[in-house]
């Protein structure tokens, strides 16, 4: 009687245990990389009256069905993570700053206007309206003097700066979301390169 | 009710797992929800994803459930297989029943429901839809480029009118004006802007537009023009259904200097307006489906997927509790009675439902309560069976000794006479010994044919009976009292035997006799003596009265001779009457109605004595017949009234009683007279004792010797309230 209960107990444990773990996987599945095609290419830093700035771009990404999901009127997110990171590969606790740039863009048919936001760590930060897909593409993938203002780096070490992009979500095994990640783009903190200030009405504003 | 109840415990069992699994999945998905708006993703795409999100991980719930739930049953019925438990090939065969008839169903429904539904979204899908919707897009698409490019032209044509002007000389502003609006009024456009450069110069708004103010142009617009000679807009009037269709051209530019740009504007009617938006958009929406097709596709799939594994896992919960719940009974039961094999009667099932099985099961436990009664009776009655063979077995081995040791021979045979067992006492006396006796018929079995023809007559008797014999055994005669008894069972109603005892009177009849002789003697000396007194007391008077030659000796003479002859005659009666006593004639006995016996002496009793009653009676009524010798019997009987009725004193009462006793005929005289002491009742019967001081003293002797000689035998007791009387045993045959 005893073991048929101990029994019983253990499978119903054993069931139980088998759908949290299944639960917890899929939270956690959430965050694993996906290689993808895309890449970051040509990362570079930029100290520009004493704020750093990088410049990158995104290459190979937008392909025709993100495209025909942007002029289908949804709107559509591409995601840029900076790292400052300690250069440590092994080290449990590399991280040392992080942002995140958000460039959403939707497409109105009727004025057949892309427009783009951009948003820093949840704070819009600029809006454009473009009127072409090259300029969309162009929008949407280089990226010129991403602020890094809040990256503080330490004294005693050379960090690096690392760039990804986030360009949508997949599900692993038909039920885990997880996100496709660019892989990151690595740089040096130390190469980067002081430049004079720019003219305000050289850089893209707001449209209205 | 039980059912339900037993339903809810199961559910109540599983509650914590249940819990625990909503709340993971509840925390995972919000989890998930605050990721994806934490990326700053549109609402409908977070749905979309949170929705997606959800149902796949409530089917892989469900999925899991419905595997962990097969496979712990599954394992459970492998291993009651593995064990040999009873009842667990019906359990499974109704599992594996149960999900079959859930399986099939639901799946046929799954299939059939998705392909309907997948059929409507490949419809939604279909290019029948575009070939629809495209045609509308293209005319909305047509009739703004065909706007802009009025506009265009419009603007070229303006722009060629202000060639001549110098639109940095502020001075001739107003000719610019005039020719704007001249131009306005020949073209019939709805606005018209002019720039140097960036730098706003001159603007006319018609005011057939039905705008009330001109728009903002923005600066992307100026430079975009300046940068590619030309560019178009469409913009939405802010809070009108109207469209803005905006057509920049900048002129040709010179060295260094500063370039015109003419925007003309012309306003697209709000119905228009309207009807292109709903055709664009409609486009548009279409565009949205096509591009969310998988995940519309898979919602509904997911959807349909989920409502089918919530019915697959209820049905096969379902199934599995009710195998279980038809099983377990029977499991239970098989359990119970492998318990009750072992002798376990304490063991009961647990009640069931109110059904079939529920009334099997009380059944069940019905039955083991009365095989426990049962068994706890039947220990008892084997007790005291143990007792009772207990103290039947110290009865026998009393009864054996008392067998073995006592005087009397006691024979017991079957009910044909075959004899069964045999002391030694009995051996003895009949000249033989047990092992030749047992297993041999009693009677054929005897030497003696005395002793054949009484045993033969006692076990032909169907009840009680006893005789006396006399035999020679071991070369001397021998008297023998044989008592026959039935051995009965069923209360009597079964004759199964007889038991056959010999007494040994021989001795007693011997000391019997001496003692009768003695007594005998003893008063013939003394009835000799009292005569002979006188008779010697008359001789000596006679010789001394000759010796005196006393005169009157010849009186002296006949008086002492008178004497004398008296007493010698009386000395001659006494021994006539003892010589009749010991010449009493062996009886003649023949069948008579000992009835009219009895009635025909009575009769002479009726009026001897005024005040004293003789009655007679004979029960039951009629013929009472019996053997023996009549005349002999008569004088028995006279022998008793004569002396009830001397006893009885008036007003009495004397009455003769004949009746038939277990085979016997039994006579009784009774009175009410003045009774005999108990002390003279055992001498009654001796020869020469009288009560009465007169007679012989040999009447009842001669009663006694006549009762022995017909096989019976005679008493007597005292009568109640008062008198005595007189039992007569014959045997009637």
């Amino acid at each position: 009687m005893l073991h048929r209960h101990a029994l019983r107990i253990a499978l119903r444990a054993t069931g139980a245990l088998v759908a949290a773990l299944l639960l917890a996987v899929s939270l956690l599945a959430a965050q694993i990389e996906e290689s993808a095609e895309a890449e970051i290419v040509d990362l570079t830093l930029v100290r520009q009256a004493g704020v750093l700035q990088a410049d990158f771009r995104l290459a190979n990404a937008l392909d025709e069905e993100l495209m025909a999901r942007i002029e289908s009127g949804l709107p559509t997110t591409l995601t840029f993570q900076a790292r400052l990171e300690r250069p440590r590969r092994w080290w449990f606790d590399r991280g040392l700053g992080r942002s995140e740039l958000q460039v959403i863009a939707m497409y109105n048919a009727v004025t057949r206007e892309y427009l783009v936001n951009y948003k820093q760590d949840g704070s819009l930060i600029d809006s454009r309206v473009v009127q072409s897909r090259e300029a969309l593409v162009r929008a949407m993938t280089m990226i010129d003097d991403m602020s890094l203002a809040s990256f503080e780096a330490p004294g005693d070490a050379d960090p690096v700066v690392r760039v990804r992009a986030a360009l949508g979500s997949k599900n692993w095994l038909g039920i885990v979301p997880t996100t496709v990640h660019t892989p990151w783009s690595t740089i040096a903190l130390s190469e980067a390169r002081a430049v004079p200030p720019s003219d305000p009405e050289s850089r893209p504003s707001t449209l209205l | 009710m039980k059912t339900l109840g037993r339903l809810r415990k199961a559910l109540r069992d599983n509650q914590i797992v249940l819990l625990l699994l909503a709340l993971a999945l509840t925390v995972v998905t919000l989890a998930y929800y605050l990721i994806l708006r934490g990326r700053g993703i549109d609402t409908g795409t977070v749905n979309n994803q949170i929705l997606l999100f959800f149902l796949r991980n409530v089917n892989a719930v469900l999925i899991t459930a419905i595997v962990f739930v097969l496979i712990r049953n599954l394992v459970k019925l492998w291993v009651e297989r593995r064990r040999r438990r009873l009842g667990s090939k019906f359990r499974t065969k109704l599992v594996a029943t149960y999900i079959g008839l859930s399986l099939i169903p639901v799946l046929l429904l799954f299939a059939i429901a998705n392909q309907l539904v997948q059929g409507s979204l490949d419809t939604l899908f279909s290019s029948d839809v575009d070939s629809l919707l495209e045609p509308g897009y293209g005319v909305a698409q047509e009739l703004t480029t065909t706007l802009e490019k009025d506009a265009t032209d419009d603007a070229r044509l303006v722009l060629d009118g202000l060639a001549d002007l110098s639109l940095e000389d502020i001075e001739q502003l107003p000719e610019l004006g005039r020719r704007l609006q001249e131009e306005m009024n020949r073209l019939q456009f709805d606005l018209v802007y002019v720039y140097q450069d960036t730098e706003f110069v001159q603007a006319l708004l018609n005011p057939r537009s039905g705008l009330s103010s001109l728009p903002e142009l923005t600066r992307p617009l100026l430079l975009d023009t300046l940068r590619d000679g030309r560019t178009a807009r469409v913009l939405e009037v802010p809070g009108r259904d109207e469209l803005l269709i905006l057509a920049a051209l900048a002129g040709d530019p010179d060295d260094g200097a500063r370039r015109a740009i003419v925007v003309v504007g012309n306003v697209l009617g709000a119905e228009a307006a309207s009807q292109s938006t709903v055709l664009v958009q409609a486009y548009q929406q279409q565009r949205q489906i096509e591009v969310l097709e998988p995940e519309i596709r898979a919602i509904y799939l997911l959807g349909f997927l989920t409502v089918t594994l919530v019915l697959l896992l209820i049905c096969t919960w379902i199934g599995l509790y009710l195998a279980r719940r038809v099983t377990g009974p029977i499991q239970d039961l098989a359990e119970g009675t492998r318990r009750i094999m072992g002798g376990d009667l304490d063991y009961r099932v647990a009640d069931a439902a109110d059904d079939e099985l529920g009334v099997l099961v009380h059944s069940f436990n019905r039955m083991t309560s009365e095989l426990q009664r049962n068994k706890l009776l039947l220990e008892a009655r084997n007790e005291e069976l143990r007792l009772s063979n207990e103290t039947l077995d110290s009865e026998r081995q009393w009864i054996d000794t008392v067998l073995q040791n006592v005087a009397a021979g006691v024979v017991s045979t079957d009910f044909e006479g075959t004899v069964l067992t045999c002391n030694p006492s009995a051996a003895r006396m009949l000249g033989t010994s047990p092992r030749e006796l047992i297993g041999e018929p009693l009677a054929a079995s005897m030497r003696q044919s005395a002793l054949a023809n009484v045993f033969a007559e006692l076990l032909s008797i169907r009840d009680a009976a006893h005789r006396q014999v006399r035999v020679i055994v071991g070369g001397e005669w021998k008297t023998f009292d044989v008592s026959s008894a039935p051995l009965a069972e069923d209360r009597g109603a079964r004759r199964t035997g007889w038991v056959v005892v010999l007494e040994d009177l021989t001795e007693l009849i011997r000391a019997q006799k001496l003692a009768t002789w003695t007594e005998a003697a003893r008063r013939i000396a003394h009835e000799i003596k009292n005569p002979l007194t006188p008779i010697k007391l008359s001789a000596e008077r006679l010789l001394r009265r000759y010796r005196e030659d006393d005169p009157s000796f010849a009186d002296i003479l006949q008086r002492g001779v008178e004497i004398i002859v008296r007493e010698v005659g009386n000395m001659k009666a006494m021994v006539d009457e003892f010589s009749r006593f010991a010449r009493m004639p062996r009886p003649q006995p023949s069948v008579i109605d000992l009835g009219a016996l009895l009635g025909d002496t009575v009769r002479l009793y009726r009026d001897i004595k005024p005040g004293v009653e003789v009655e007679f009676e004979v029960d039951p009524p009629g013929e009472c017949p019996a053997a023996l010798d009549p005349e002999q019997f008569r004088g028995v009987l006279v022998n008793l009234l004569d002396n009830a009725v001397d006893a009885t004193e008036p007003p009495g009462k004397v009455s003769v009683r004949a009746a038939r006793h277990n085979g016997s005929v039994r006579i009784e005289v009774a009175d009410n007279g003045c009774g005999i002491p108990v002390e003279s009742r055992e001498k009654l019967f001796l020869p020469y004792y009288s009560t009465k001081g007169r007679g012989s003293g040999l009447g009842l002797a001669i009663v006694h010797r006549i009762v022995t000689d017909h096989y019976g035998s005679i008493r007597v007791e005292a009568n109640e309230p008062r008198g005595s009387i007189f039992t007569i045993d014959l045997p009637q045959g």
